[in-house]
């Protein structure tokens, strides 16, 4: 049902290291390499993330309520994600942390997620749950 | 999978929750979790999943430029339809069903709370 998913960025250039390390980490490599966006993929039957310059023409910002989840294989997975993302110049919203029952208060609790400035992500173990 | 599951943020659950019933469904999906702030639609439990939520922090959700989410499907009449239907419930256009750069027959329409959505048929993907 999801083919893929964008989200906009100030500086393409910093963008694309960043996910190139993040998103390497689960195996997905650079599928798309545009002037004004970017698409990477573990292969092309997947869903794939994107980042871009906005079509508009106005600067990139960030949705309030607005998150990509991505599916990691195993906790330290998650770990190597988050750590890989904060090292890069992520920002902390959540340590990884392992939760086996959602609930919405829990949705919360496990956001293990990674903030740029402009892009909100999520690593989290809980594939099969959400 | 790489991507688990994506996320929107909404001003009004009811009314949100109404309208991707109407166009999720038309994509065979269903409502899989369903909490006071936050609700989630799939078509199968092993593929990525949609939801909306009444943000976390509790202040008002808002749109990120740049920031799309871009549905699959399986050929250009099933992208009119997946438009039209969400025209029909309060979507608003961000440009008609059709042939755009690179083989993509693609319509884009913002869901009621502004969020930019597309569906879209690639005909190099038919082999998948």
């Amino acid at each position: 049902m999801i083919g893929y998913t964008m989200v906009g960025t100030k500086d393409l250039k910093r963008s694309a290291e960043f996910f190139d390390k993040v998103l390497g980490i689960l195996g997905a490599k650079r599928m798309m390499d545009e002037e004004t966006f970017i698409v990477w993929s573990v292969t092309p039957d997947q869903p794939a993330f994107s980042v871009c310059l906005p079509h508009d023409g106005n600067e990139a910002s960030v949705g309030n309520g607005v998150m990509t989840a991505f599916n990691a294989m195993s906790p330290e997975q998650v770990n190597e994600v988050y750590n890989c993302a904060l090292e890069n110049g992520g920002r902390d919203e959540g340590a990884p942390g392992s939760v086996h029952r959602i609930s919405i208060l829990d949705i919360s609790a496990i956001r293990t997620v990674i903030n740029l400035p402009l892009l909100i992500l999520q690593a989290n173990l809980v594939n099969n749950q959400i | 999978m790489m991507i688990g599951y994506t996320m929107v943020g909404v001003r009004n659950m009811e009314r949100a929750a109404r309208f991707y019933d109407a166009v999720l469904g038309k994509m065979g999906a269903t409502r899989k979790m369903e909490y006071e702030k936050f609700i989630l639609w799939n078509a199968g439990s092993d593929k990525p999943s949609f939801s909306i939520c009444i943000p976390y922090d509790g202040n008002e959700a808002t749109v990120g430029n740049g920031s799309m989410i871009a549905f699959p499907v399986a050929n250009e009449e099933e992208v009119r339809k997946v438009y039209n239907t969400a025209i029909e419930n309060g979507a608003t256009d961000e440009g008609a069903p059709g042939m755009r750069d690179g083989g993509y027959y693609i319509g884009y329409f913002r869901d009621p709370d502004g969020n930019k959505l597309a569906a879209y048929h690639y005909a190099a993907d038919d082999h998948l």
